[in-house]
């Protein structure tokens, strides 16, 4: 059962991979377009700045989701890495509870905006305000999803393997 | 309370719990707290908020040129330019490794990017040639610093994110510190090379000059197209920054084949993992930010700091000493989303410029990237050049002496950082 859900999450791992990638990708046409249309050619596209802010949207959530299944979130870890390996297994189970918690806090107060946005018109584009609350909420079951396999699978005896911290500057 | 949550998030913070959910926690705690005050749903609207801003688009994008132009063997190309340029100085790959990161400063904005990719070829020819293993760590790590100094540079757009600030005028903000930053690093490889007699090479010829030149002559256009664009309006800021993804994409496939298109999903999806890491922090700001002003910490600080000196150049030392302390427990991004929120109002009532407040704060900030004992970049060096870490920590002194000299000349001399800005129409 356990194997049956990690497989099935990691299909859910490499779709949100390409899902970030499409993203990085579309950003770069969109605003070479507006480059484009201001310099050479007239494009027939409107307001693609709206469209890019969505799409980062989604970037950032989805894309924090995936970082932190693979431990590239950043954590300062001056005293954790110094603790005895029980203590630090301990607090990896604190840790992971709570923000299952907070996930799931946020994941619910973003369906409202959802609910709510589903029927806002997003300035000069064919999308409605849920757009952007919904990449919370998606991300939101998505690392909820990810979490949870990651307490199952530590329960079940089955090493967690966190990566080592990268910067960001 | 508020207090006691604001305590509460930065031991979240200490014992390693991940940064931008303290920042959640702390806030959700502190509207649990209140009842009915505040709806929940301002958590999920401030984070959208936090993103859902089109300056923050350059922030991939400039990722992803970055990205490429490492994977792409435009580095490599830019090492062997420099060498042919500053070879025959004494100490000539101290030298190589500031200038290489000079120009590549001018596209990647990322401190650790540029410290990968210098490291990994530069260190073990430092060493080959008989450098010290600490001075070979060490000038790594001091050339990576210019990278977010010079422009483009990623901190300086989340700071115009959270000052709501220009971010070209922040960009133009930081050349002279860059420039002042990168001659006395070389001044230092100078000193040290000297009292220690490390080699230089043969001398190029102008025809070698030329050569080099004309093969490192595609990645040496990429930050004049992105700086000279910027500054003469032909691109906005994150136009510059897609131009630059598209330039070095072309080249990287094109001209010079060190990227095949079979690595183009690997490459996008890391940067936008490294965008998505970095733009959660801004997400999570916004609950945050509610904490920081219900409880009213900002002000405490503004009052506190003013009893003791109302002299903007006073209060920025004291801010930059603040910083620096800060620098040594947390990393410079999440520090400056943390804190910026609680010192700007200290600067707008002291009347400091709020582009000199920026480049000031980033400039500290990255300082702390170098200086012991969790300055990021010294562990990447040794991590990359495979050298223990302590004699890193020593050699570094010198070049951190002098970053320290220019941040003191940025506050002291407001025209350093404000004059360049100034001149844009």
């Amino acid at each position: 059962m356990i194997d049956l859900l990690d497989n099935a999450l990691r299909l859910v791992e490499r779709a949100m991979e390409w899902l970030v990638a499409v993203l990085v990708l579309g950003l770069v046409v969109i605003v070479a377009s507006q480059f484009i249309d201001r310099h050479f050619v007239s494009l027939p596209m409107a307001a693609p700045d709206a469209y890019a802010r969505v799409m980062l949207v989604w970037l950032t959530f989805i894309g924090f989701a995936l970082a932190v299944k693979n431990g590239h979130n950043i954590r300062v870890d001056l005293i954790d890495t110094r603790l005895p390996p029980f203590a630090r297994r301990a607090l990896e189970y604190v840790f992971d509870a709570v923000m299952l918690l907070l996930t799931i806090v946020i994941g619910t107060n973003g369906w409202r905006l959802v609910v709510i946005g589903h029927d806002q018109e997003r300035l000069g584009t064919v999308l409605s305000e849920a757009w952007p609350s919904g990449a919370l909420f998606v991300a939101c079951i998505i690392l909820s999803l990810f979490i949870g396999l990651r307490v199952v699978l530590r329960l079940a005896g089955r090493e967690v393997v966190r990566q080592p911290q990268i910067g960001t500057e | 309370m508020l207090v006691l949550l604001f305590i509460a998030f930065l031991l979240a913070l200490l014992v390693g719990f991940d940064v931008g959910f303290s920042m959640i926690l702390s806030a959700w705690i502190g509207i649990e707290a209140g009842g009915d005050a505040v709806d929940p749903a301002m958590m999920p609207i401030s984070m959208v908020a936090g993103v859902d801003t089109y300056a923050l688009v350059q922030v991939p994008l400039f990722i992803l040129a970055g990205e490429l132009m490492n994977r792409g063997g435009l580095t490599l190309r830019l090492i062997d330019w420099a060498q042919a340029m500053v070879g025959r100085v004494k100490g000539s790959l101290g030298h190589v490794s500031i200038l290489t990161n000079l120009v590549m400063a001018g596209v990647s904005g990322s401190a650790v990017a540029d410290a990968v990719a210098t490291g990994k070829p530069l260190i073990p020819a430092m060493r080959k040639e008989g450098y010290g293993e600490g001075f070979a760590g060490a000038v790594i790590a001091a050339g990576a610093l210019l990278g977010p100094i010079i422009p483009p540079s990623i901190p300086m757009v989340v700071y115009a994110q959270l000052s709501s600030q220009s971010v070209v005028k922040l960009f133009m903000a930081g050349v002279v510190p860059g420039l002042l930053l990168a001659v006395g690093f070389m001044g230092v490889c100078s000193i040290v090379a000297g009292v220690r007699k490390y080699p230089s090479r043969p001398p190029v010829s102008w025809r070698g000059k030329a050569t080099a030149t004309g093969r490192a002559g595609w990645a040496l256009l990429m930050p004049v197209i992105i700086i000279g664009g910027i500054r003469f309006g032909l691109v906005t800021d994150t136009e510059a920054a897609a131009v630059a993804a598209i330039y070095a994409l072309l080249v990287s496939l094109f001209i010079y084949r060190g990227v095949r298109l079979r690595d183009m999903k690997a490459i996008l999806y890391e940067s936008g993992r490294s965008t998505a890491v970095i733009l959660f922090l801004l997400a999570a700001a916004g609950p945050f930010s509610w904490l920081v002003a219900e409880s009213q910490i900002s002000q405490t600080v503004v009052d506190t700091i003013q009893q003791l000196s109302t002299n903007p150049v006073i209060v920025l030392l004291i801010i930059n000493a603040f910083l620096l302390l800060i620098g040594c427990i947390i990393e410079p991004l999440p520090a400056m989303i943390i804190f910026l929120p609680v010192l700007m109002p200290l600067g707008a009532q002291l009347g400091i410029d709020p582009i000199q407040f920026g480049a000031v704060v980033v400039l500290n900030l990255m300082i702390g990237l170098m200086h012991p004992p969790i300055g990021l970049l010294l562990f990447v060096v040794s991590s990359v050049g495979k050298i223990k870490i302590g004699p890193v920590m020593w050699e570094v002194l010198p070049f951190l002496a002098w970053a320290l000299i220019v941040l003191t000349l940025t506050i002291v001399f407001p025209q350093l950082t404000i004059w360049l800005p100034a001149q844009l129409k």
